[in-house]
């Protein structure tokens, strides 16, 4: 029951960002594949698709981020007032606004891997290649919920805490992408990103192939 | 005599300012009790202490025996919030406010919900944050008292609202002090307005309790008390808390 009415009301915030990501998620896949014909070499196939591998983490991260945002949006405008004077332990209260903010992300989640699964289905690729729909959707999926979650947490703090968080990471991203441009090849930017993100551990999701067609 | 609200000794520092010094009230069950003091003397940081919103630095606070905020999710079952400022999404229609407050409370009475909202003339189908100042006031109202809560906290319910909506609102809270005999902290600055409706007052000023006495012994009960005496009491004890050193300079 109580599940259900934070499900409402966080839907009321949600659906601006849910509602159209899951129709643009559902009919990227189609977009992606536009002009894959059977005529074309694999090669040309593969570097036409492999060219959405830079978009398609920075979309996983910024339905996390959007969806995280509007799961707290209506506790912050006023200014957590309600839901602390809710008679719920705040942890119990902020595990609910997860489960909702999951369940929402839900959609265009579902939305992609339909989209994969279709345009896979119905374009002729050339001999030598095949469509990896659900292994796409999944990897989308699991950076979608892992962006989600990191967001999540950090807007669950106060504005000060959050606004930290944000800060510190934005200054080190600004230090690394200053490094890298004064002097390139010495440690900089290259090795930040590659610490963040190549390296073992669940940020490695958003580096890596992202490709609906290979061999 | 059992107490709805205890605290012993909360402190609580509000940046460089403003504190809440060595706070010790007490509200029996089934009182009403006026909450009084000048602009920016405290009422609010001691009612959002007492709902919880702010933790003290020091110090106690039993709500109904129980520690507070140790046992807050059952406390805070029982106490109707109305805050200063209007606390729900503006985004949200009133029925959908109730139907949100409902899951949450296991004491929500619908029909009372239903016949306050018809009484009060809420139309459940607006969106909150459309609803004129006296209309989210009624809002708030409804929902604190449709909790059946056994405490309600109240922080200038009235504030800003025009004579016809405020009497209705009075009309409303002391039908339910009558009938259900719940406990009432009240903050408000139309201290004529608490004449009628409390039985005790407690005047805070400069974040430290100044004085707490019964309408009776301030001569601002009965028939003989005129329509200002408990504002004149008010002003009177203020003024000679401050000469004692014990609120503002």
């Amino acid at each position: 029951m109580r599940f259900l009415a934070i499900l409402r009301v966080q839907w009321q915030w949600s659906r601006v960002v849910t509602a159209p990501a899951t129709l643009l998620l559902a009919g990227l896949p189609f977009l992606i594949l536009q002009g894959v014909t059977p005529a074309k070499l694999p090669v040309e196939v593969m570097y036409l698709v492999g060219t959405w591998t830079a978009v398609l983490p920075a979309l996983a991260a910024l339905l996390g981020l959007l969806v995280a945002l509007s799961a707290w949006a209506a506790d912050r405008r006023g200014q957590h007032i309600h839901a602390l004077s809710l008679p719920i332990a705040r942890w119990r209260y902020v595990l609910l606004r997860y489960q909702a903010g999951l369940a929402l992300l839900a959609f265009p989640l579902l939305g992609f891997l339909l989209g994969t699964v279709l345009a896979v289905g119905t374009t002729a690729l050339p001999a030598g290649l095949q469509g990896y729909p659900w292994t796409l959707a999944a990897r989308f999926a699991t950076a979608a919920l892992l962006a989600f979650s990191l967001f999540f947490a950090i807007l669950s703090g106060t504005p000060k805490t959050a606004g930290i968080i944000l800060g510190i990471l934005v200054a080190l991203i600004a230090v690394n992408v200053g490094v890298a441009f004064l002097a390139p090849g010495e440690w900089g930017g290259s090795d930040f990103f590659f610490l963040i993100l190549g390296g073992p551990g669940p940020l490695s999701i958003f580096a890596g192939r992202w490709v609906l067609v290979d061999v | 005599m059992a107490f709805a609200i205890e605290t012993e000794g909360v402190s609580y520092r509000a940046g460089k300012g403003f504190a809440v010094r060595d706070l010790s009230l007490q509200v029996a069950t089934g009182e009403v009790c006026g909450f009084l003091g000048p602009n920016g003397a405290g009422k609010t940081t001691i009612i959002r202490l007492l709902i919880g919103l702010l933790r003290p630095d020091r110090g106690r606070i039993r709500i109904f025996g129980r520690p507070f905020p140790e046992q807050a999710a059952e406390i805070l079952a029982e106490v109707g919030y109305v805050p200063e400022r209007p606390h729900f999404d503006a985004t949200l229609s009133v029925r959908q406010i109730l139907r949100f407050q409902k899951a949450f409370y296991p004491t929500w009475d619908d029909a009372f919900a239903t016949s306050l909202v018809q009484r009060l003339e809420v139309d459940p189908a607006q969106a909150f944050g459309r609803l004129s100042k006296g209309q989210k006031a009624k809002v708030m109202i409804l929902s604190a008292l449709a909790q059946r809560p056994r405490l309600l906290l109240l922080d200038e319910p009235t504030d800003g609202l025009d004579p016809v909506v405020r009497r209705e609102i009075l009309d409303i809270l002391l039908a339910e002090i009558r009938d259900r005999n719940v406990t009432v902290l009240v903050s408000s600055h139309l201290v004529h307005e608490l004449q009628g409706l409390c039985t005790r007052i407690a005047i805070v000023d400069a974040g430290a309790l100044v004085a707490t006495s019964t309408l009776e012994a301030l001569g601002a009960s009965g028939a003989a008390a005129g329509p200002l005496a408990l504002e004149d009491a008010y002003v009177r004890t203020l003024r000679e808390a401050r000469r004692a050193g014990l609120g503002a300079a």
